[in-house]
């Protein structure tokens, strides 16, 4: 059994991850390194969504006990359904998962607009990604995040689902992370 | 204060280049890139300096036969790896290529980082040929939004860069938006004067300059 808080914790300052799950694990895995991310840690950082829209899953992180005063969020989903109703400084909406180049300028003055030395970004997820872009298009764009994340030298968590990747693009992110955690095939231990 | 590399955008400038300047030449389309491989050139004649440039449409081959036929060598350069291409089209090959999409700009972003943070310890030198086609592909909000990310980017490292842009081919606002980013902007334009024809350089915008006149451009290696 991995005990997913310890993984994260242990590694240095400004590592990035690839953070395999499998559906059923999902919201537990990402919860789980959010809590160490904002609650204890209490690092601002960005979130980028590409499934759930920022109001359904700020009140989502908020009910499961997630800080998330120093999140800002990226959402590339809400404007794929409708007009997003909350409007606020703590998130940018973009049309959809397809525009990688807005994700990649939103998450430019994403950075820059939060404070401190130490943050975060968490990317969720590249699985998502795929239903949007080409295979290889998703690798570059998972490349390209690595890059920026070391640039801007913030840590950062990409979270996949096993079920919708392939094993070509795991092996090609994996080159660009410094740690794979790969829960997949196992029970998350929750401290 | 920096030298340029190339006197005749020394002489133009009157030696006044602020350090890690970004760099605007105005210019008309289908004007040739002489004075950015003399500046690409003379930058990466010696082991501290790094040169790229950033182009659309166009092979690796094409632009090193350019540098050929003005009698510039570059193959130490490229040899040493100290020269590099990034070709926004997809269409070049070789060690010294760096490929990309002018309509993913992020792969764009992703070239310019990789190359720079391989290179941050050295004198990087960019000719970026990007704008024109951007703002035929994006929306010029988006590009604005890049561009001014990429100048601040820039400013990080050691670098001297050269942006290229067609200026007749973009509204008066658009370009207004660009200058406003760039430290240095120059116009340059092509006249017949006894059937010989020229190029003319003014200097649009710098700080503390104060002749906007043209003057004649002249290259010497």
């Amino acid at each position: 059994m991995i005990n997913l808080r310890k993984e994260i914790e242990n590694l240095p300052d400004k590592s990035i991850v690839l953070l395999i799950l499998n559906v059923r694990q999902y919201y537990e895995g990402i919860l789980e390194v959010l809590k160490l991310l904002c609650n204890d840690q209490a690092l601002p950082g960005i979130y980028i969504t590409l499934n759930k829209p920022y109001g359904t899953l700020k009140e989502l992180l908020r009910d499961r006990g997630v800080d998330t005063t120093k999140l800002f969020f990226i959402d590339a989903i809400s404007q794929t359904v409708t007009q997003p109703k909350l409007v606020n400084h703590h998130v940018i909406y973009l049309p959809n998962p397809q525009s990688l180049t807005d994700i990649s300028l939103a998450m430019n003055a994403a950075a820059e607009s939060l404070p401190g030395s130490k943050k975060f970004l968490f990317m969720d997820s590249l699985s998502t990604l795929l239903i949007y872009n080409e295979t290889q298009t998703v690798a570059k764009f998972a490349h390209f995040l690595t890059v920026k994340m070391r640039s801007l030298n913030i840590k950062g968590v990409l979270i996949a689902l096993r079920q919708m990747l392939d094993e070509e693009l795991i092996f090609e992110v994996s080159q660009y992370c410094d740690k794979v955690i790969d829960l997949s095939s196992e029970v998350i231990e929750i401290a | 204060m920096i030298k340029s590399g190339c006197a005749a955008i020394d002489r133009v400038l009157n030696g006044k280049l602020p350090d890690k300047s970004v760099v605007l030449i105005e210019r008309d389309p289908g004007m040739k890139d002489s004075l950015e491989r003399l500046f690409l050139h003379n930058n990466t004649k010696n082991k501290q300096g790094v040169g790229y440039y950033a182009y659309f449409n166009e092979t690796n081959k094409e632009i090193e036969d350019a540098f050929k036929e003005q009698g510039l060598d570059i193959n130490k350069q490229l040899n040493e790896k100290r020269l590099f291409w990034i070709d926004e089209s997809n269409r070049s090959e070789g060690e010294n290529v760096i490929s990309c999409k002018i309509d993913e700009l992020f792969t764009v972003e992703l070239a310019m980082l990789q190359l720079l943070e391989s290179n941050k310890d050295k004198k990087i030198r960019g000719v970026v040929h990007l704008l024109t086609p951007a703002l035929m592909a994006n929306e010029p909000v988006l590009i604005y939004q890049f561009f001014s990310y990429l100048v601040n980017t820039l400013k990080k490292y050691n670098t001297l860069t050269i942006f290229l842009i067609e200026q007749n081919l973009h509204d008066e606002t658009t370009l207004k938006a660009i200058e406003s980013l760039c430290d240095v902007v120059l116009e340059t334009k092509l006249v017949s004067e006894d059937y010989v024809i020229k190029t003319l350089v003014r200097v649009k915008k710098m700080k503390g300059n104060t002749d906007t006149k043209f003057h004649e451009l002249k290259l010497v290696q």
